[in-house]
């Protein structure tokens, strides 16, 4: 199994199965793969791409305002040990209510409250520990304001990285979208969280939704301006390791995802180099 | 109330149609619009999400068709559904169903659409339904969206024909029963039944006691309960006392 380039920046996207055959035959275009989803047990190209590509959990593992159950815990450990990344990845989000009768089955954030707080710390630490991994936590945008808020989303997630050890995959999107329906700068509103604690970055495309009347991520191309915000942050954390596409649709293209593989390439000025043992 | 509960009514607003008539406490009144048009966004992406698997063996066919299922998520008849809609209720994986079968039902292709379609879309009911029976029972009930079905073709293999590209030939003219399920876990069951399989899984009706059900049957009460767990397993018949 290929390990982490530890050498430079990892520039990666997401694994979509109907892809798998073109990403074989593509060599070093991507140094690393997200795992959304499980591999299928029909995906005749896993064990491949498995050998060919470092993999990073990302799968949806559990809402961590809420403690997770033995079988979510022992699921989240199967699968690192089955991809054995450097760190698995887990969203602030809260999507089911507590008694399964509803859910949203999307990503969508929590109260920024003490309570929340408390909740994410502690759930998050015990995935960490049973799981065996560093865990990183994405940022996920709201599309409307809330009652009952008692802090910014920015000082949530300072708080959340300092106490619980976590570290930040930024989700610059998302960020972008959160600024832009607060009628907010985006790099001064990015400016207010821990950009000391980023790990890994996520970069994608935005575009109008019929629904929302205004923009929303889309497995388009990174826009200019979502590339540039990335490199900025780069510029400012020290711990970052990957920056990788958020493209996960059966409607994604190939060309599209080479496309912006390489667009994120030329934007955080990393050439397609050999892979190092990390 | 704990965060966490208005958590739970941020949550139900946004699932539920019905909770969006009344005010919400924790939306204040000028950022409601908005959260009415991210419940519309939500409902969308997760019914043509569950179209799109649900019916991708005739989207197989959709040069010659010019019509996938999903395209019902574009409609103005799902728009006028969105104002009712509970996201993963039954009723509405119904209703969506009924919408899918109908854009798809329009064209007639080969003698065995109708009973693809059929498949489809018993497939989606199971695929698109998170909602869980409420309510304790002393005796087995059936799974909320579980169901079976006849087919005057057979499915099991025809689905792998279709998936590589061959077609479906009068040798597949066989009736086979289906029956469709899923687990808490989410998990989706398609298997063929027997007919006393069958008859266990249609006498199954939350009031009837094991030896009832056998009995109904017609098999022995040990059969009964070897097949009641069976169907547990796979998320058809639930115990929920």
């Amino acid at each position: 199994m290929p390990a982490f380039a530890c050498d430079r920046l990892s520039i990666g996207t997401f694994y979509n199965p109907h892809l798998a055959e073109t990403l074989l035959s593509r060599g070093d275009a991507v140094d690393h793969l997200s795992m959304a989803d499980p591999p299928a047990a029909d995906d005749a190209f896993f064990p491949r791409i498995r050998e060919r590509f470092p993999l990073l959990l990302h799968d949806y593992l559990g809402q961590l305002a809420d403690p997770l159950s033995h079988h979510a815990l022992a699921r989240a450990r199967n699968l690192q040990q089955l991809y054995r990344g450097p760190w698995i990845a887990e969203h602030f989000q809260c999507l089911h209510t507590e008694d399964g009768k509803y859910t949203l089955d999307y990503v969508f954030p929590p109260l920024y409250t003490e309570e929340f707080l408390r909740r994410f710390v502690g759930n998050a630490r015990r995935l960490a520990d049973f799981v065996g991994a560093s865990l990183v936590m994405e940022n996920i945008p709201g599309f409307f304001a809330v009652d009952h808020a008692q802090m910014s989303e920015a000082e949530f997630l300072r708080r959340f990285f300092d106490e619980s050890g976590c570290g930040f995959l930024i989700d610059v999107p998302h960020l972008w979208l959160a600024a832009h329906y607060q009628k907010r700068d985006a790099r001064a509103y990015i400016g207010e969280f821990p950009l000391d604690k980023v790990v890994e970055i996520h970069v994608g495309g935005v575009d109008d939704d019929c629904d929302l009347g205004g923009p929303w991520v889309a497995p388009t191309l990174p826009t200019p301006e979502i590339l540039e915000l990335g490199v900025w942050i780069a510029e400012r954390a020290p711990g970052l390791r990957a920056v990788t596409v958020d493209q996960f649709s059966p409607s994604l293209t190939a060309e599209v995802m080479f496309e912006s593989v390489e667009m994120t390439r030329a934007a955080f000025g990393v050439t397609a180099a050999r892979r190092k043992t990390a | 109330m704990s965060d966490r509960t208005v958590q739970d009514e941020i949550i139900g607003y946004l699932a539920d149609a019905g909770l969006r008539i009344r005010a919400s406490s924790a939306i204040p009144a000028g950022e409601r619009p908005k959260a009415t048009r991210f419940a519309h966004f939500l409902a969308r992406r997760y019914y043509r999400d569950r179209l799109a698997r649900s019916f991708r063996y005739s989207h197989r066919l959709f040069r010659e068709t010019g019509r996938a299922a999903e395209q019902v998520a574009d409609s103005q008849e799902f728009s006028g559904f969105l104002e009712t809609c509970v996201m993963g209720s039954l009723a509405s994986a119904q209703r969506v169903s009924e919408m899918a079968r109908a854009h798809l039902s329009a064209i007639s292709l080969e003698p065995w659409w109708a009973d693809l379609l059929d498949y489809e879309r018993a497939y989606f009911l199971q695929a698109a339904t998170a909602e869980r029976a409420t309510g304790a029972t002393e005796q087995p009930a059936r799974g909320l969206s579980a169901l079976c079905w006849h087919f005057a073709w057979a499915l099991p293999e025809m689905l792998p024909r279709l998936r590589s590209g061959e077609p479906g030939g009068d040798d597949l003219r066989r009736e086979s029963t289906l029956l469709f399920s899923r687990t808490h876990m989410g998990r989706i069951y398609v298997v063929e039944v027997e007919a006393a399989m069958e008859r266990i899984f249609t006498a199954v009706d939350g009031l009837r006691t094991s030896e009832q059900i056998a009995g109904a049957a017609g098999v022995s009460p040990d059969s009964a309960r070897r097949m009641l767990a069976a169907l547990a397993n796979i998320g058809a018949v639930e115990f929920r006392s």
